[in-house]
Protein backbone atom coordinates (compact mmCIF):
# COMPACT_ATOMS: atom_id res chain seq x y z
CA UNK A 1 0.00 0.00 0.00
CA UNK A 2 1.35 3.42 -0.89
CA UNK A 3 1.09 6.20 1.74
CA UNK A 4 0.65 9.24 0.02
CA UNK A 5 -0.61 11.22 2.93
CA UNK A 6 2.49 13.18 3.55
CA UNK A 7 3.93 14.52 6.72
CA UNK A 8 2.13 17.81 8.01
CA UNK A 9 5.02 18.24 10.35
CA UNK A 10 5.47 16.49 14.03
CA UNK A 11 2.57 15.42 16.08
CA UNK A 12 -0.22 14.68 14.67
CA UNK A 13 -1.32 14.28 11.18
CA UNK A 14 -4.26 15.50 8.67
CA UNK A 15 -4.45 13.15 5.82
CA UNK A 16 -5.80 9.93 4.57
CA UNK A 17 -3.17 6.47 3.27
CA UNK A 18 -4.25 5.74 -0.01
CA UNK A 19 -3.63 2.09 -1.59
CA UNK A 20 -3.45 1.55 -5.12
CA UNK A 21 -7.08 1.40 -5.94
CA UNK A 22 -7.24 1.37 -9.93
CA UNK A 23 -8.92 -0.98 -11.43
CA UNK A 24 -6.73 -3.92 -12.88
CA UNK A 25 -3.78 -2.51 -10.92
CA UNK A 26 -2.38 -5.86 -9.33
CA UNK A 27 -2.75 -6.91 -12.84
CA UNK A 28 -0.54 -3.98 -13.84
CA UNK A 29 1.95 -3.96 -11.27
CA UNK A 30 2.40 -8.26 -11.89
CA UNK A 31 3.20 -6.92 -15.76
CA UNK A 32 5.60 -4.76 -14.16
CA UNK A 33 7.38 -6.97 -12.52
CA UNK A 34 7.78 -9.16 -15.11
CA UNK A 35 8.69 -6.87 -17.36
CA UNK A 36 11.83 -5.67 -14.53
CA UNK A 37 12.40 -8.95 -14.19
CA UNK A 38 12.74 -11.13 -17.40
CA UNK A 39 11.52 -8.19 -19.72
CA UNK A 40 14.31 -5.60 -19.91
CA UNK A 41 17.00 -8.87 -21.07
CA UNK A 42 14.16 -9.67 -23.68
CA UNK A 43 14.29 -6.16 -24.87
CA UNK A 44 17.90 -6.14 -24.91
CA UNK A 45 18.49 -9.06 -26.75
CA UNK A 46 16.26 -8.53 -29.39
CA UNK A 47 17.36 -4.70 -29.93
CA UNK A 48 20.97 -6.04 -30.46
CA UNK A 49 20.23 -8.54 -32.77
CA UNK A 50 17.97 -6.33 -34.49
CA UNK A 51 21.02 -4.14 -34.74
CA UNK A 52 23.08 -6.71 -36.50
CA UNK A 53 20.67 -7.14 -39.25
CA UNK A 54 20.31 -3.94 -39.85
CA UNK A 55 24.68 -3.58 -40.27
CA UNK A 56 25.81 -7.51 -41.55
CA UNK A 57 23.94 -6.97 -45.17
CA UNK A 58 25.97 -3.13 -45.27
CA UNK A 59 29.33 -4.96 -44.74
CA UNK A 60 28.69 -8.11 -46.61
CA UNK A 61 28.05 -5.76 -49.57
CA UNK A 62 31.08 -3.71 -49.52
CA UNK A 63 33.64 -6.66 -48.54
CA UNK A 64 32.44 -8.85 -51.82
CA UNK A 65 34.06 -5.52 -53.63
CA UNK A 66 37.27 -6.55 -52.23
CA UNK A 67 36.90 -10.45 -52.73
CA UNK A 68 40.24 -12.16 -54.13
CA UNK A 69 40.89 -14.60 -51.39
CA UNK A 70 37.34 -15.01 -49.90
CA UNK A 71 38.82 -14.94 -46.67
CA UNK A 72 37.93 -11.64 -45.29
CA UNK A 73 34.29 -12.53 -46.59
CA UNK A 74 33.99 -15.71 -44.88
CA UNK A 75 35.00 -13.69 -41.35
CA UNK A 76 32.01 -11.93 -41.19
CA UNK A 77 30.04 -12.65 -38.45
CA UNK A 78 26.80 -13.67 -40.36
CA UNK A 79 24.85 -15.36 -37.59
CA UNK A 80 23.93 -13.40 -34.71
CA UNK A 81 24.89 -14.91 -30.82
CA UNK A 82 23.92 -13.56 -27.44
CA UNK A 83 26.63 -13.25 -24.79
CA UNK A 84 25.46 -12.67 -21.29
CA UNK A 85 27.92 -12.12 -18.40
CA UNK A 86 26.41 -11.04 -15.54
CA UNK A 87 24.34 -7.18 -16.40
CA UNK A 88 26.67 -7.33 -19.69
CA UNK A 89 24.74 -8.32 -22.80
CA UNK A 90 26.81 -7.95 -26.18
CA UNK A 91 26.37 -9.13 -29.80
CA UNK A 92 29.65 -9.57 -32.36
CA UNK A 93 28.94 -7.80 -35.37
CA UNK A 94 31.34 -7.71 -38.50
CA UNK A 95 34.42 -9.32 -38.97
CA UNK A 96 36.14 -12.18 -36.93
CA UNK A 97 39.68 -10.58 -36.73
CA UNK A 98 41.09 -14.19 -35.69
CA UNK A 99 38.77 -16.14 -38.40
CA UNK A 100 40.85 -13.69 -41.38
CA UNK A 101 38.70 -10.60 -40.69
CA UNK A 102 42.54 -8.40 -39.89
CA UNK A 103 42.22 -6.82 -43.63
CA UNK A 104 38.51 -5.07 -43.26
CA UNK A 105 40.74 -2.42 -40.64
CA UNK A 106 43.44 -2.26 -43.62
CA UNK A 107 40.74 -1.71 -45.73
CA UNK A 108 38.86 0.94 -44.07
CA UNK A 109 42.01 2.98 -43.41
CA UNK A 110 43.85 2.55 -46.33
CA UNK A 111 47.38 2.78 -46.47
CA UNK A 112 49.12 5.38 -48.21
CA UNK A 113 49.22 3.37 -51.45
CA UNK A 114 45.41 2.52 -51.89
CA UNK A 115 42.76 5.32 -50.70
CA UNK A 116 40.44 3.71 -47.77
CA UNK A 117 37.04 2.41 -48.74
CA UNK A 118 35.04 4.40 -46.84
CA UNK A 119 31.73 2.62 -47.80
CA UNK A 120 32.93 -0.24 -45.64
CA UNK A 121 33.28 2.33 -43.26
CA UNK A 122 30.10 3.92 -43.19
CA UNK A 123 28.29 0.90 -43.30
CA UNK A 124 29.95 0.49 -39.93
CA UNK A 125 30.37 3.43 -38.92
CA UNK A 126 28.53 5.97 -40.61
CA UNK A 127 25.75 8.16 -39.63
CA UNK A 128 23.44 6.73 -41.83
CA UNK A 129 23.94 3.19 -39.87
CA UNK A 130 23.42 4.82 -36.57
CA UNK A 131 19.95 6.08 -37.39
CA UNK A 132 18.55 2.76 -38.65
CA UNK A 133 20.15 1.33 -35.77
CA UNK A 134 18.63 4.01 -33.44
CA UNK A 135 15.12 2.97 -35.05
CA UNK A 136 15.45 -0.55 -34.68
CA UNK A 137 16.37 -0.47 -31.24
CA UNK A 138 13.68 1.97 -30.05
CA UNK A 139 11.03 -0.11 -31.54
CA UNK A 140 12.55 -3.56 -30.01
CA UNK A 141 12.45 -2.18 -26.81
CA UNK A 142 8.95 -0.30 -27.29
CA UNK A 143 7.52 -3.10 -28.91
CA UNK A 144 8.86 -5.41 -25.31
CA UNK A 145 7.11 -2.86 -23.00
CA UNK A 146 3.88 -3.08 -24.81
CA UNK A 147 4.68 -6.93 -24.97
CA UNK A 148 4.70 -7.33 -21.31
CA UNK A 149 2.72 -4.18 -20.12
CA UNK A 150 -0.78 -5.23 -22.28
CA UNK A 151 -0.96 -8.78 -21.01
CA UNK A 152 -4.44 -9.50 -19.04
CA UNK B 1 40.49 22.62 -44.66
CA UNK B 2 43.35 20.52 -46.57
CA UNK B 3 45.80 23.68 -46.41
CA UNK B 4 44.95 24.15 -42.44
CA UNK B 5 45.73 20.16 -42.07
CA UNK B 6 49.26 20.58 -44.50
CA UNK B 7 50.52 23.73 -42.84
CA UNK B 8 50.26 22.24 -39.27
CA UNK B 9 51.09 19.00 -39.68
CA UNK B 10 54.32 20.33 -42.06
CA UNK B 11 55.36 21.86 -38.53
CA UNK B 12 57.06 18.71 -37.38
CA UNK B 13 59.29 18.96 -40.62
CA UNK B 14 57.76 15.46 -42.65
CA UNK B 15 55.73 14.89 -45.76
CA UNK B 16 52.42 15.22 -45.58
CA UNK B 17 50.51 13.25 -48.54
CA UNK B 18 46.28 12.09 -49.11
CA UNK B 19 46.14 8.62 -48.15
CA UNK B 20 46.41 6.46 -51.23
CA UNK B 21 48.41 9.15 -52.93
CA UNK B 22 51.60 7.35 -53.42
CA UNK B 23 52.04 5.26 -56.54
CA UNK B 24 52.67 1.72 -56.29
CA UNK B 25 56.43 2.24 -57.83
CA UNK B 26 56.91 5.29 -55.49
CA UNK B 27 59.58 5.10 -52.36
CA UNK B 28 58.17 5.50 -49.07
CA UNK B 29 59.64 8.54 -47.26
CA UNK B 30 61.27 7.61 -43.88
CA UNK B 31 58.95 9.57 -41.99
CA UNK B 32 55.41 10.92 -43.27
CA UNK B 33 51.61 11.80 -42.60
CA UNK B 34 48.70 10.79 -44.77
CA UNK B 35 45.17 12.29 -44.29
CA UNK B 36 41.86 11.57 -45.34
CA UNK B 37 38.54 13.04 -45.01
CA UNK B 38 36.10 10.92 -43.81
CA UNK B 39 32.64 13.24 -43.73
CA UNK B 40 31.72 16.83 -43.64
CA UNK B 41 28.43 17.19 -41.41
CA UNK B 42 26.50 20.38 -41.59
CA UNK B 43 26.94 21.67 -37.74
CA UNK B 44 24.98 24.78 -36.99
CA UNK B 45 21.60 25.84 -39.13
CA UNK B 46 19.95 29.25 -38.50
CA UNK B 47 17.29 30.45 -40.70
CA UNK B 48 17.26 27.58 -42.47
CA UNK B 49 20.66 28.18 -43.44
CA UNK B 50 23.83 26.18 -42.42
CA UNK B 51 25.95 28.17 -40.22
CA UNK B 52 28.86 25.57 -39.67
CA UNK B 53 30.47 22.58 -41.02
CA UNK B 54 32.14 19.92 -39.23
CA UNK B 55 34.97 17.89 -40.75
CA UNK B 56 36.16 14.93 -39.44
CA UNK B 57 39.49 13.34 -41.28
CA UNK B 58 41.68 10.60 -40.41
CA UNK B 59 45.11 11.38 -39.98
CA UNK B 60 48.24 8.81 -40.58
CA UNK B 61 51.81 8.69 -39.43
CA UNK B 62 54.14 6.18 -40.55
CA UNK B 63 58.05 5.81 -39.71
CA UNK B 64 60.81 3.69 -40.08
CA UNK B 65 60.85 4.62 -36.18
CA UNK B 66 58.49 2.67 -33.74
CA UNK B 67 59.26 4.75 -31.04
CA UNK B 68 58.15 7.79 -33.25
CA UNK B 69 54.56 6.38 -34.76
CA UNK B 70 53.71 5.85 -31.15
CA UNK B 71 54.23 9.02 -29.46
CA UNK B 72 53.20 10.94 -32.90
CA UNK B 73 49.69 11.05 -31.74
CA UNK B 74 50.44 11.70 -27.70
CA UNK B 75 50.51 14.77 -25.78
CA UNK B 76 53.98 14.62 -24.27
CA UNK B 77 55.11 17.59 -22.38
CA UNK B 78 57.31 20.38 -23.38
CA UNK B 79 57.34 18.64 -27.08
CA UNK B 80 55.80 19.21 -30.33
CA UNK B 81 53.81 15.96 -31.76
CA UNK B 82 51.42 15.93 -33.99
CA UNK B 83 48.17 15.78 -31.33
CA UNK B 84 49.53 18.73 -29.82
CA UNK B 85 50.02 20.74 -33.20
CA UNK B 86 46.66 20.23 -34.17
CA UNK B 87 44.92 21.09 -31.01
CA UNK B 88 46.25 23.89 -31.02
CA UNK B 89 45.64 24.67 -34.18
CA UNK B 90 41.81 24.22 -33.58
CA UNK B 91 40.97 20.51 -33.94
CA UNK B 92 39.42 18.22 -31.96
CA UNK B 93 41.87 15.23 -31.29
CA UNK B 94 40.70 12.47 -28.82
CA UNK B 95 42.63 9.36 -27.36
CA UNK B 96 46.29 8.36 -28.59
CA UNK B 97 44.90 7.03 -32.03
CA UNK B 98 45.25 3.28 -33.36
CA UNK B 99 47.24 0.92 -35.69
CA UNK B 100 47.14 1.37 -39.43
CA UNK B 101 48.46 -0.99 -42.09
CA UNK B 102 51.84 -0.25 -43.72
CA UNK B 103 52.48 -1.32 -47.49
CA UNK B 104 55.79 -1.60 -46.80
CA UNK B 105 57.05 -3.88 -43.78
CA UNK B 106 60.20 -1.26 -42.87
CA UNK B 107 57.34 1.27 -41.74
CA UNK B 108 55.04 0.94 -39.26
CA UNK B 109 51.88 3.59 -38.90
CA UNK B 110 49.46 5.01 -36.63
CA UNK B 111 46.25 6.74 -37.55
CA UNK B 112 43.82 8.85 -35.35
CA UNK B 113 40.71 10.73 -36.08
CA UNK B 114 40.66 14.87 -35.83
CA UNK B 115 37.84 16.76 -36.21
CA UNK B 116 37.19 20.56 -37.10
CA UNK B 117 34.18 22.98 -36.51
CA UNK B 118 33.90 25.82 -38.96
CA UNK B 119 32.21 28.18 -38.85
CA UNK B 120 30.89 30.18 -42.55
Amino acid sequence: MANLGGKAGKGQRSGKKFGLQFHGWEEMMANLDELSHFGVLEGTKKALIETHKVVTPKLEAEIRKHHLTGDTEKSLVREPHITVEGTLVSIDIGFDLDKGGLPSIWLMHGTPRQAPDKALYQALYGRKTAGEVAHVQYHAIKDTIDKYMSRK
Amino acid sequence: MEDLIISTLSELGYPVRRQGSLQPEEKYPDHFFTFWNDNSDGSGFYDNDETATEWQYSINFYSVDPALVSNIFRVIRDKKTAKSLLIAAGFIVSGAGYDVASDENTHTGRGITALYRQQE
